[in-house]
């Protein structure tokens, strides 16, 4: 080889080594991964002020990852605003070293899908860790709307006053997609999170809400309201009420609906930022896993009222990456569904 | 005077802007903000006019002053609070805060260095220890801080 | 009902020495969390969540509704001594707190502060106790149409709190109501007002706004004033002056009886908010005064009222958390979280299956008010002795604990940009004596007002004027504006610096 060829290759060799030494963590193995996390502190970023249902599984898993990590703590950083959109954000952004996670809604999927103002995260590249919940979420409507069945929805001839928190969430998704489905029509009352709701609808003033299960356990059991149908695959409150997924629909609306369910059943996931090393992702994963497993987490979670659907990492990723591929039909519905202007 | 006309003006200027790109909004998304606004931006050019009118007619007033007292420049003042948090942002509340305490009081506020010190580790340790150990809550790393990670 | 389970709950609680150790280990953390800016009682129940997992359910409930109770005491103190309100229902006791105690006053104000808050406290409690048999109709009878005008009632009380300078407590009012409008507006998800800046989405902030308002400006006029020690008079600081303000309370016996009412109602309406009992009760003290043109400058009610409405706001709120498992606030979100963690499992059979846990809570807030109260009058001293250290030592220290309490309120860095520039105008106000308490007002109010008025005319449309309570609540809001402009056509009385 002549000279030229010799400086190429030094050169080679030379960016190589640099590149090597300067990601240490590419090369690690499975024993140096988790000799990383010892004595580190982890950030756990939830997308919601203190106190909702995504803060109290957050602080859950927060308090008990350390045991299985072998982290000295883990403290939540709570980053609310902009519909988790500010959340999932900060943890996309955040360094890729394994030491920040964080929770955020399944929301972002359509937010995503959509191309949000806002957004600047791709939830194909986040590293997924795993997920915790997964109940189904239920429509339903108050006494005194006199609405029980899809049919009674199907007769009536105005639009359903239905309770919302805020534009552009799970809830405002589900039912504007529920709507169209199933033939009816939503106008929506802003600025009602589930328990102002519930009292809404005790006032007569709104008909009806879409949210989990576990939040409408006392409220249907007390009377108030009924639950019309449910959209997910998990157990259900009341084996009586209809699966969307059930219905005799055709195809194209019942892939819809499918893609929704399949939606509901990725609640409360935990994702890290893009590039955590695969060594320290996989230690990340077990950790999360057996966290989710340990008994003192299963008897929180019980005291809480906090349902259990525990999914690892590996699958989660699959699964997010299917709901980010829609087939083209579903992808037009969302399109169309979705982007409309609030209905009044 | 000239300080009633330049706080008049400057609200009327912001509600002014306010309400002009209120005007850009769909309907029900500018209703509150034009029925608040509009009717206060009148009441602002209203108030700026007649502060304008007294500035013109009378003899400038001087802010009220203690007797027999210094007074601190004001735009010193404000120029030292824009430099603490400038500190707070660049390097994080930790580091930051406790620089800026030690700054603050001796170079400012005349302070011995003894003070300074006392005053900076009180710093650190209030933000330090009382809110990220104790408390639990993540502070501010600052931007340069988060650029190098 | 009998007597049997009311008084056996106060003995129980009592001569429980498990029970009186938990109230003395709660109070002065809920103080703290009250004092430190930013922090307040809902981070205060989510850190202690943990440590009552596995309590049993009286001793645990104990704990959290003693150490909750007592935040806005605690929350007070910064308020009064620095001009740092410690959250926003605080920034209230803040426009006469703070000018008391830049006149050498902060012993008096400090103590009606603490006897105010005892007094609300126990007045709170005794409203829950009262209003058990009869708290669903009245929490079901407050909807959209009625928060509507409960907001546009609380804005009305703008002209009250700007004395004499009506005209521009108006104008600082809106400002304050558009700064609110400020971020994602939440029927259409458009952002208004952000210039595009992403941060501005989630809007101002009620805390970083209040903070820039009127802790700025006082911080800044400390440094400019050129006096080495923040203001006091001789004789005004030991423990005499706390008593002359809690004496001040009894004087103003009847006003603190009507702002703790105030608060309770308020609280028992779920999705006020604590903001709107303290401006409410401030206005309401403004607005009833026989002289008002105090109001501003160190006047003792503008201390006593809020800091009543604060506390008895939290008697209130247990009403519908406790019998319908609904919150009265978010910080009884976190509450009822925690209720459930113990077992206890709220809803309208609770008195009737579990009335030894009720009353035991009702006299908790009772208890842990009245020790806050002999708390703080130890400690009040040694407080009142913490500002008299120089300007130079006493300012980076505001400055800074300001910075941390826009940080803990969950804003990112650019807030502090925000309180940078709205503390430059916060400034110009001080200095031009427009008053300030209006912009509190409405920014407190503006989002309130205007998503009720939204929810309003979707489920009603305009007929929504026309409900009963808000008829009633259209002539409580005329009178207030007939007031106001009778007193703003007064002869002035001399120089007007109202807050």
């Amino acid at each position: 080889m002549d000279g030229a060829t010799w400086i190429r290759l030094g050169v080679l060799l030379l960016l190589t080594a640099v590149s090597a030494c300067s990601a240490p963590q590419a090369w690690e193995s499975p024993e140096e991964a988790r000799a990383f996390f010892e004595g580190q502190t982890l950030t756990y970023v939830v997308a919601t002020e203190p106190g909702g249902s995504y803060d109290t599984y957050g602080r859950l898993v927060a308090r008990l990852l350390p045991k299985h990590l072998g982290v000295a703590r883990a403290v939540v950083k709570n980053v609310p605003g902009g519909g988790h959109i500010r959340g999932a954000n900060e943890i996309a952004e955040a360094p890729a070293d394994g030491l920040t996670l964080g929770t955020f809604n399944t929301g972002m999927i359509q937010a995503q899908l959509l191309r949000r103002e806002g957004v600047r995260f791709d939830l194909n590249h986040l590293s997924w860790i795993g997920k915790a919940g997964g109940e189904p979420r239920v429509l339903v409507a108050s006494r005194q709307s006199g609405v029980r069945t899809i049919e009674d929805l199907r007769r009536l001839d105005r639009p359903l006053v239905m309770a919302n928190s805020g534009f552009g969430n799970e809830g405002y998704h589900d039912s504007l997609l529920l709507a169209d489905a199933l033939g009816f029509d939503v106008r929506f009352v802003f600025g009602l999170p589930t328990r102002a709701a519930q009292l809404s609808m005790m006032r007569g003033e709104v008909e009806a809400h879409m949210a989990s299960t576990s939040a409408y356990r006392a409220f249907v059991r007390d009377g108030h309201g009924h639950i019309v149908v449910t959209l997910g695959t998990a157990t259900a409150l009341d084996e009586a009420a209809p699966w969307a997924s059930a219905l005799d629909l055709d195809p194209s609306t019942k892939g819809v609906l499918a893609f929704q369910s399949s939606l509901a059943r990725l609640t409360r996931w935990t994702a890290g930022p893009p590039g955590i090393p695969e060594a320290r992702l996989a230690v990340l994963r077990q950790a999360y896993t057996a966290t989710l497993a340990d008994p003192e987490f299963a008897a929180s979670a019980a005291k809480l009222d906090l349902p259990l659907l525990p999914m690892d990492g590996a699958t989660l990723a699959e699964e997010v990456a299917r709901a980010l591929s829609p087939a083209p039909a579903i992808r037009e519905r969302l399109e169309r569904v979705l982007r409309r202007e609030p209905p009044r | 005077m000239r300080l009633e006309v330049a706080v008049s003006l400057s609200v009327l200027v912001l509600m002014g802007a306010m309400v002009a790109v209120a005007t850009t909004y769909p309907a029900e998304v500018r209703l509150v903000p034009l029925v608040v606004g509009l009717p206060a931006t009148v009441l602002a050019a209203w108030q700026t006019a007649g502060a304008m009118r007294r500035a013109a007619d009378g003899p400038p007033r001087d802010a009220e002053r203690e007797p027999g007292s210094e007074r601190r420049p004001i735009a010193k003042s404000f120029a030292w609070l824009a430099a603490f948090i400038t500190l707070v942002i660049a390097v994080g509340f930790v580091a930051g805060g406790a620089v800026a305490v030690l700054l603050a009081q001796r170079f400012w506020l005349r302070e011995r260095w003894p003070v300074a010190v006392a005053g900076a580790s009180v710093a650190f340790v209030v933000s330090y220890v009382v809110f990220e150990r104790m408390l639990g809550l993540v502070l501010f790393r600052g931007l340069l801080v988060e650029a190098l990670r | 009902m009998t007597t049997g389970p009311v008084l056996g709950s106060l003995l129980g609680l009592l001569s429980d020495p498990l029970l009186i150790a938990l109230m003395l280990a709660a109070i002065p953390l809920g103080m703290a969390f009250g004092a430190i800016p930013g922090l307040g009682g809902k981070l205060a129940l989510v850190l202690a969540i943990p440590f009552v997992f596995g309590m049993d359910p009286i001793p645990g409930a104990v704990f959290l509704v003693a150490m909750h109770g007592v935040v806005h005491t605690g929350g007070a103190i910064p308020s009064i001594l620095l001009g740092i309100p410690g959250s926003g229902p605080d920034a209230a006791t803040v426009c006469d707190g703070h000018p008391l105690a830049l006149r050498g006053e902060a012993g008096r104000a400090l103590g009606a502060s603490l006897a105010a808050s005892a007094a609300g406290g126990v007045i709170g409690a005794v409203f829950l106790a009262v209003l058990i048999p009869i708290v669903q109709p009245v929490a079901l009878a407050f909807g959209p149409a009625e928060f509507f005008f409960l907001a546009v009632l609380g804005i009305t009380f703008i002209g009250a709190v700007s004395g004499d300078n009506l005209l521009k407590g108006l104008i600082v009012g809106s400002l304050g109501l558009m700064l609110s409008f400020v971020g994602t507006e939440p029927l259409a998800g458009i952002a208004r007002f952000t210039m595009g800046v992403t941060f501005l989405q989630d809007g101002v902030g009620v805390i970083t706004a209040v903070l820039a308002i009127f802790t700025i400006p006082e911080t800044i006029a400390l440094t400019t004033s050129g006096g080495g020690h923040v203001p006091h008079r001789p004789g005004t600081t030991g423990t005499a002056s706390l008593l002359r303000g809690v004496a001040d309370v009894w004087t103003h016996r009847w006003l603190t009886l009507r702002s703790s009412l105030i608060g309770s109602g308020i609280g028992l309406v779920p999705g006020l908010g604590g903001d709107v009992g303290s401006w409410t009760a401030y206005g309401h003290a403004v607005v009833t005064s026989r002289s008002p043109e105090r109001f501003g400058k160190g006047a003792i009610e503008g201390v006593i009222a809020p800091d009543a409405a604060n506390n008895s706001k939290e008697g209130g709120a247990l009403l519908p958390t406790l019998f319908f498992g609904i919150p009265g606030s978010s910080g009884m979100v976190v509450l009822l979280g925690a209720f459930v963690v113990l077992g206890i499992q709220p809803g309208p059979a609770m008195l009737r299956d579990q009335p030894g846990l009720v009353w035991t809570l009702i006299w908790t807030l009772v208890v842990s008010n009245v020790l806050a109260a002999l708390v703080f009058l130890v400690l009040g001293r040694w407080l009142v002795k913490a500002i008299q250290v120089r300007v130079g030592v006493l300012v980076p220290f505001v400055i800074l604990l300001t910075l941390l309490g826009v940080q803990a309120a969950g804003q990112s860095w650019h807030a502090l940009v925000v309180l940078f520039a709205l503390g430059l105008l916060g400034y110009g106000f001080k200095r031009a004596d427009w008053p300030r308490a209006p912009f509190a007002i409405g920014i407190v109010l503006g989002p309130l007002m205007e998503i009720s008025l939204h929810q309003s005319l979707a489920i009603w449309g305009p007929s929504f004027i026309l409900r009963p309570g808000a008829l009633v609540l259209q002539a409580a809001i005329a009178a207030t504006i007939a007031v106001a402009i009778r007193r703003a056509r007064r002869p002035h009385k001399g120089s007007n610096d109202a807050a």
